[in-house]
């Protein structure tokens, strides 16, 4: 028993004490890096990603020209993304739904009961770690599709220094930023983590499928403006019709995320953890 | 110094917490007791501001939890042994917390050792018994060494050492002046532990006194008596308002009702020789068993009402 009483009582050192935001964002930093499973998890995600990555260009190339069809060939490497964004999905949505699950969220309110500093510091710290994450991943994921591309003469040579070529790995790389903060807010929105991916899956995946079925006029304008579809715009070096412009399509995306996580917010504010 | 005034807390249409009182004052243990959805966590679970109150206010110094300066150096709490991530290293969880309540890191090896848990504190958190759950949850309590300290039955799922480990902490904590308070649904463990109780039962508050108030006051006067005469005796403690429970196997039986002189009174008028006369002290159980039971009366009676409609009358 060697624990003291008598500085804790007193006011000023209380204060001198009270604990900043940026203490905050330390404790969601350290929280991250010592799950070191997580990271082997998102390292074997990551791999997968990239293999996946590899074989679909290797199959797109092989099958270049065939029936006469001549695909834009930046997309046999953007059309390889999609298992990309699904681990992003998944990582947002868990970084938040496992302090639930685990009861991490009993100790952590308790720390800061200001609920809205640690909803803050965890979309900080978890935004700029994925935004690294994202960049290498997706940078990484042209480069291989270029090298597996450019072992096939009749496919056109595809380089960063193209129109645009540069705007859409960026874009691609933001894009997943900006589902894996979606993923955040939802995962905080409905707090456990089967739930949350369903919703989501819902949104992004499922709907925009079931538009199709839609007469144009129902369907052309949801294509355009729906939150997921206008995002994708960004990584489309030739628009198809009915999207958004690169930007705006990715500013509405980015925007409604925003909102997402503003609710995301005030639910966990307003809310009996 | 945790004070509770007029707190009501419902959830749904099920009140949870029934306008609810009571103070917690600083250098003793104070138990929270109450059976099992009397309250007690969700009373709890308000005064550290994890749960929003419908109406009233639970302070600790006269401020709301959620609006303390440094929360961790004012209350430590231990609200569910488990509330770690199973894949981080105990000292990795404690070290987080640490940081966000702007506490040196040195300290969390301090209460690795002051709970006894120094040698494991590299290991998984999700290795842990449900005992080193405990203490790891008390050690991350005491991380801002802090004068206020809750515990919700810091003792469930310990052994008999890790209970008296327990039990003896408390008391330590509290004879350095802090605010201690236990709940607990273990009425002997907090006979032992606490010198004070606050019982609720279904969300109000029942009694709020010492232990040895409980045990004296509320429960009835019953005294053991046990003679060779029982025909002389008996009939006259009837007639002296004593009520009498069935003889036990030695002939001897329980008076309520009657204190022990007077019953020795009577016993010497109706000319029948004792062989036994003592006061029996109710268990803090039975004690609590007999404050509880007008709402658990209460209870099963508007249970049984709506459970049995009307019967049909057949025309």
């Amino acid at each position: 028993m060697t624990a003291t009483l008598g500085a804790q009582t007193a006011g000023p050192v209380v204060k001198d004490h009270r604990p900043r935001w940026v203490d905050v964002l330390a404790s969601e930093w350290r929280k991250l890096r010592t799950l070191r499973s997580t990271g082997w998890t998102l390292f074997t995600a990551c791999f997968i990603v990239l293999g996946l990555c590899a074989l679909v260009t290797f199959l797109a190339g092989s099958n270049y020209g065939q029936h006469g069809h001549y695909p834009e060939p930046l997309r046999l490497i953007t059309g390889s993304w999609l298992l990309g964004n699904l681990v992003f999905m998944v990582m947002g949505v868990m970084a938040v739904t496992n302090e639930y699950a685990t009861s991490l969220i009993v100790p952590t309110f308790l720390a800061t009961p200001r609920r809205l500093w640690a909803w803050t510091a965890k979309i900080a710290v978890f935004g700029a770690v994925v935004t690294v994450i994202s960049f290498v991943l997706t940078f990484v994921q042209f480069f291989i599709g270029q090298a597996v591309l450019s072992t096939y003469s009749r496919v056109p040579h595809i380089s960063l220094h193209q129109h645009l070529v540069l705007r859409i790995v960026i874009g691609g790389a933001l894009y997943n930023l900006v589902i894996a903060l979606m993923g955040l807010a939802l995962g905080a929105i409905v707090r456990q983590t089967a739930g949350a991916i369903a919703i989501f899956a819902g949104i992004w995946l499922v709907l925009p499928g079931l538009f199709q079925a839609l007469p144009d006029s129902w369907k052309n304008p949801l294509n355009e403006y729906w939150p997921t579809q206008a995002g994708k715009s960004i990584t489309l070096r030739v628009p198809d019709p009915h999207t958004l412009t690169a930007w705006w399509g990715l500013g509405e995306f980015a925007l409604v995320v925003a909102v997402l996580l503003a609710v995301a917010g005030y639910l966990v504010v307003r809310r009996d953890p | 110094m945790i004070e509770v005034r007029n707190l009501t807390k419902r959830f749904g249409t099920k009140v949870a917490v029934d306008d609810l009182s009571f103070d917690v004052p600083s250098g003793r243990v104070t138990g929270f007791l109450g059976p099992n959805g009397a309250g007690k966590t969700t009373t709890l679970r308000t005064i550290v501001g994890l749960l929003h109150p419908d109406s009233g206010s639970a302070t600790i110094d006269g401020t709301s939890y959620r609006h303390l300066p440094a929360p961790m150096r004012q209350v430590g709490a231990l609200l569910e042994a488990k509330s770690y991530h199973p894949a981080r290293k105990a000292r990795d969880h404690l070290a987080a917390l640490a940081l966000a309540g702007r506490i040196p890191l040195k300290r969390v090896d301090e209460v690795l050792d002051l709970v006894g848990l120094s040698d494991v504190g590299g290991q998984r958190a999700g290795t842990f018994s449900l005992g080193m759950s405990q203490r790891l949850g008390i050690a991350t309590a005491l991380l801002g060494d802090p004068p206020v300290l809750i515990f919700d039955e810091p003792v469930n799922g310990l052994d008999p050492e890790g209970i008296l480990w327990v039990r003896t902490f408390m008391q330590s904590l509290a004879a350095q002046g802090r605010t201690v308070f236990v709940s607990s649904h273990l009425m002997s463990e907090m006979a032992l532990m606490a010198t004070h109780a606050v019982v609720i039962g279904r969300g109000r508050l029942i009694a709020d006194s010492s232990i040895d108030d409980i045990l004296k006051g509320r429960s009835r006067d019953a005294v053991r008596v046990r003679t060779p005469r029982p025909d002389l005796l008996m009939p006259r403690l009837e007639a002296a308002g004593g009520s009498l429970a069935p003889a036990e196997d030695d002939g001897s039986v329980v008076v309520s009702g009657l204190p022990a002189e007077r019953i020795g009174d009577i016993a010497m008028e109706a000319g029948s020789p004792l062989y036994q006369l003592v006061t029996v002290q109710a268990s803090l159980e039975e004690a609590f068993m007999e404050l509880t039971r007008e709402d658990q009366e209460y209870h099963g009676h508007a249970l049984a009402s709506e459970a049995l409609p009307a019967p049909a009358v057949p025309r």
